[in-house]
């Protein structure tokens, strides 16, 4: 759906390539508390699915798939459930109200697309168009705290490492302002879900 | 679960006794595999990789083939006897396949494709024994292959791996400490000095990073030296089973003719 490049019969290598990003993002660098999903030691557990749909395909599609799975995460809500014993009583939402997962730290990815010609800087989060005519792409994945989750630079261009620091620099910087952000919208949207009963 | 073994102990030695910025041994052998091109065996201690080269070539497939340039295929094979515990992966492992894309993407720009048009080069990748720092040990080999292929690139690609445990920074991580220290694998251009690939799969503070990027940078010159030496030594042994040495006779090399053209002897 995402674009007429994409054929649904097998996996392109830039599907591999977002595929195994994300997984590297958002499962290896554990961003999600699992620990805290036990209910029952040994026994029962909370599963967590997350899907993402590519809708529309205009460049970058790592970048956003890692925001809107990071967003999700925080945003969602997961019943609330109370052990006694060897009993487990999960509490319909409507009952008690939900809480959210157990998040230890928020990682956002930066990509950084650059060009054969070394008078062309690399450019942040490239367009279609930038996309197709990089001669290499350097994703960094961090968060908020000046720590480094993932960081990939597969082949393409060779870059002098003072380059590859400086460019670490900028997406630190982004980092920032992306996680002030999505804290704002977060909040925001939870203040309009709290409904006062008198 | 923390690790039962030290990583770096009190006298700067780690779990295999080697010091903080010791490399493994490396033990290259460009003898010829089967009906390869090119082939190397590259073992960083006991991380050992084959890798053989066939090409440049015809394609095999037409509609795979670009009108200016060659097309390198990589395939990834990684033996079930390979790691400790004996398991078949499936050619469709996205782990493999992931690897497999990143050396390609790694030689792309440094293998002069745009010299052989509508051919392809392929470059067979097979894991023999793993043990920590598997991609810098497949693009080392890969790179000794290539070039015993005689495949003309812009600059040897040399990989190394490195770590950090606590504020130290260690080189060249055997499985162990892979395992349990934030690691990354970067590859250089000795040449230029250039960095064609860095990955990092682990959380690292971003100056801790600074810190063992530089140094992985510098170590990779030092795989280059050792890269350098063995393809001498193999070019030399070529060069003197082939009789093709320095001729040493009475009789002067002079141009008869005098026209600086070859002469028929």
């Amino acid at each position: 759906m995402a674009s007429s490049d994409y054929d649904s019969s097998r996996p392109s290598d830039e599907e591999v390539t977002i595929t195994r990003m994300l997984d590297k993002v958002l499962k290896r660098s554990d961003a999600v508390d699992k620990e805290s999903l036990c209910i029952l030691a040994g026994q029962r557990v909370w599963h967590i699915r997350l899907t993402l749909h590519f809708l529309a395909d205009a460049g970058n599609m790592l970048d956003c798939a890692c925001l809107a799975g990071m967003v999700a995460l925080k945003h969602f809500r997961r019943p609330d459930v109370e052990v006694v014993g060897d009993d487990v009583t999960i509490h319909d939402p409507t009952e008690r109200a939900p809480i959210p997962l157990a998040i230890h730290h928020t990682p956002f990815c930066f990509s950084f697309a650059f060009f054969s010609d070394p008078e062309i800087n690399p450019v942040i989060d490239p367009s279609q168009l930038e996309q197709r005519l990089s001669a290499g792409l350097l994703s960094v994945a961090l968060n908020a705290q000046r720590e480094l989750c993932v960081l990939q630079k597969l082949g393409g261009v060779p870059l002098e490492s003072d380059e590859v620091l400086k460019i670490i620099n900028i997406a630190v910087q982004n980092a920032k302002d992306l996680n002030n952000l999505v804290d704002t919208r977060l909040k925001e949207d939870w203040a309009s879900r709290n409904v006062e009963v008198r | 679960m923390a690790s039962r073994v030290e990583i770096l102990n009190q006298g700067g030695f780690r779990s295999d006794g080697r010091r903080q910025y010791e490399l493994r041994d490396m033990s290259i052998d460009l003898s010829q595999q089967g009906q390869a091109d090119g082939s190397a065996v590259v073992a960083h201690g006991l991380t050992q990789v084959l890798v053989s080269v066939f090409g440049p070539r015809e394609a095999k497939m037409r509609s795979q083939t670009l009108h200016d340039r060659a097309v390198i295929n990589v395939e990834l094979n990684v033996a079930a006897f390979s790691a400790s515990d004996r398991r078949r992966r499936t050619r469709g492992d996205k782990r493999i396949l992931e690897l497999a894309t990143t050396i390609r993407s790694t030689f792309e720009p440094v293998v002069q494709t745009n010299l052989y048009p509508r051919s392809q080069i392929d470059i067979f990748v097979q894991v023999l024994q793993q043990d920590g720092g598997l991609l810098q040990a497949c693009i080392n080999a890969t790179t000794l292959a290539l070039i015993n292929a005689g495949v003309p690139m812009l600059d040897f690609v040399c990989a190394v791996t490195g770590g950090v445990h606590s504020t130290s920074p260690l080189l060249d991580l055997t499985l162990l400490e892979e395992n349990d220290i934030p690691n990354i694998t970067v590859a250089v251009m000795p040449k230029s000095g250039k960095v064609t690939l860095v990955t990092m799969e682990t959380r690292l503070h971003v100056d801790r990073f600074e810190e063992i990027f530089k140094i992985a940078c510098d170590a990779g010159k030092v795989i280059h030296d050792e890269m350098k030496l063995s393809v001498r030594s193999r070019t030399s042994t070529l060069v003197n089973a082939m009789g093709s040495g320095p001729r040493v006779s009475g009789v002067d090399l002079v141009d008869g003719d005098g026209d600086d053209r070859m002469n028929e002897y």
